[in-house]
């Protein structure tokens, strides 16, 4: 069973898509600055409400499923991921704390902490990572999590090609050990033709499947 | 003078202006602007008191409940109508019913306390009591309601994208919204907290001033005094948290999606 499956899908003149499916596994979503990838993933998660059509998560359309519980299930990564006042620890525990869930333990704090190759110690002041740190950062969290599935927007973008690829290379590897499914956003044909197993591109106001 | 009240006649008032004249001459002289503003702010609260003070003695001398009533019910419209007229197009729909609501319900609630309970007022309407302790705390609850909306407002804009990371990390719009909401809620009591601890050190507050003018002993000055200060942090934090709890939720729709047009 896919993990999504859209039907005549449409928003506000973004997108108008007629059917999509995204599999199990790892897919890419690829297109032009401002196409709508972004939007895409926002529609996945409820973020954003389609004037018509519908979209099913694993068989079920998503309109049956609470909002909060399905971005439980699919947390989606923004951009720009946040970093709050405070310490690493802070920031690698602000998913369960938003979810008003107990912080995750130390030990394993760490762990997904050093595999995504980061060195500071959780207990160090978060303000000064730098761009790329907080972006690794962001994505240790999802590693905290068990997700169904996760949605990523750009989560790379401010890495250089090689550190992107390891550390997509293990993110990918360490979620699909524990059975999630991976959304990506991203503009780098490298990372596509390293991690991903399908791919989706959006551009002129649709998103069709493609060729890897 | 044996202890009674100075009353000043209306050429007493006129000395007081010289000093806005003297205001005046030194912002001629330094080349300030806004000496028009100035001068008509002076001459239309001489005049807008004048009118008050007319009506209050009327009012006064023949009190009834409907009178009373419809007094108060003024005031909240015209709270509610300058808390709208500062944001202009700013506020959705859902907003502005949240500042109806928090601002009429919160400040009922806190008049009516105050009145009946802790100063035990009979007759309940009695406009010389009913009046001036409404004018406080609704006056208070305004400003209050329009400084944590404002924080509110400007909140949302500049963390639109924070917000949405916590709903794509699966918070519900509460926790999302929280540190926003927390923060708006010191900015709005903050004003009442400084006065507060300015109180009877840096200044003597206006009503407490003008009973002990009219010859009341200071100690019942003070009490009242107390009272209404009291008053006025319980008025503005129950109207501020009503406005801030009900309007952070006008962001969000059923399906705890964050509404981006309503975001002005």
């Amino acid at each position: 069973m896919p993990v999504f499956e859209l039907e005549q899908v449409r928003f506000r003149g973004v997108l108008d898509i007629p059917a999509l499916r995204i599999e199990t596994g790892v897919t890419a979503v690829t297109g032009p600055s401002g196409a709508g990838k972004s939007t895409l993933l926002r529609l996945l998660d409820d973020l954003r409400e389609p004037e018509s059509g519908t979209i099913r998560h694993r068989g079920t359309d998503i309109r049956e499923i609470p909002a909060i519980e399905l971005r439980r299930r699919v947390p989606m990564l923004s951009q720009s991921p946040v970093v709050v006042p405070g310490t690493v620890l802070d920031n690698l525990a602000r998913a369960h704390r938003l979810q008003e869930r107990p912080d995750p333990a130390p030990d394993a704090a760490a762990e997904a902490l050093a595999a995504l190759g980061l060195t500071q110690d959780l207990d160090a002041d978060a303000g000064v990572l730098s761009g790329g740190e907080r972006q690794r950062l962001a994505l240790a969290r999802l590693l905290l999590l068990t997700p169904d599935t996760v949605l990523l927007d750009e989560p790379t973008s401010a890495l250089d090609e090689d550190t992107a690829l390891r550390v997509m290379g293990t993110l990918v590897r360490l979620l699909a050990a524990g059975g999630t499914d991976i959304v990506l956003v991203t503009h780098s044909s490298a990372l596509v033709d390293a991690c991903a197993e399908h791919r989706v591109v959006v551009s002129g106001g649709t998103a069709r499947q493609a060729a890897r | 003078m044996s202890g009674g009240l100075v009353v000043l006649g209306w050429p007493q008032v006129g000395l007081a202006f010289v000093m806005v004249l003297v205001v005046l001459l030194l912002m001629v002289a330094t080349r300030v602007g806004r000496r028009g503003e100035m001068l008509w702010a002076c001459l239309r609260m001489t005049v807008q008191l004048v009118l008050v003070g007319l009506v209050l003695g009327w009012v006064f001398a023949h009190p009834s409940w409907w009178l009373t009533g419809l007094i108060f019910a003024l005031m909240q419209v015209f709270a509610v109508a300058t808390i709208l007229g500062k944001f202009r197009g700013r506020l959705s729909l859902g907003l502005r019913r949240v500042v109806v609501l928090a601002s009429t319900a919160g400040t009922t609630g806190a008049v009516a306390w105050f009145l009946f309970v802790v100063v035990g007022l009979s007759p309940w309407y009695e406009p010389r009591y009913v009046i001036p302790i409404a004018g406080m705390l609704i006056g208070n609850s305004m400003t209050g309601i329009t400084l944590g909306l404002k924080a509110l407002v400007d909140g949302m804009r500049e963390n639109r994208d924070a917000i949405e990371d916590a709903l794509g990390l699966g918070a519900a719009p509460r926790a999302a919204i929280a540190p926003l909401v927390r923060s708006a809620f010191e900015s709005a009591l903050m004003p009442t907290i400084n006065s507060m601890l300015g109180t009877g050190i840096v200044f003597l507050p206006g009503m407490m001033t003008g009973q002990i003018l009219a010859g009341v002993d200071p100690m019942t000055a003070i009490g009242y005094q107390i009272a209404i200060l009291l008053g006025i942090v319980g008025a503005v934090g129950t109207t501020v948290f009503l406005a801030l709890v009900l309007g952070a939720r006008t962001y969000f729709d059923a399906r705890d999606r964050l509404r981006d047009d309503r975001i002005r």
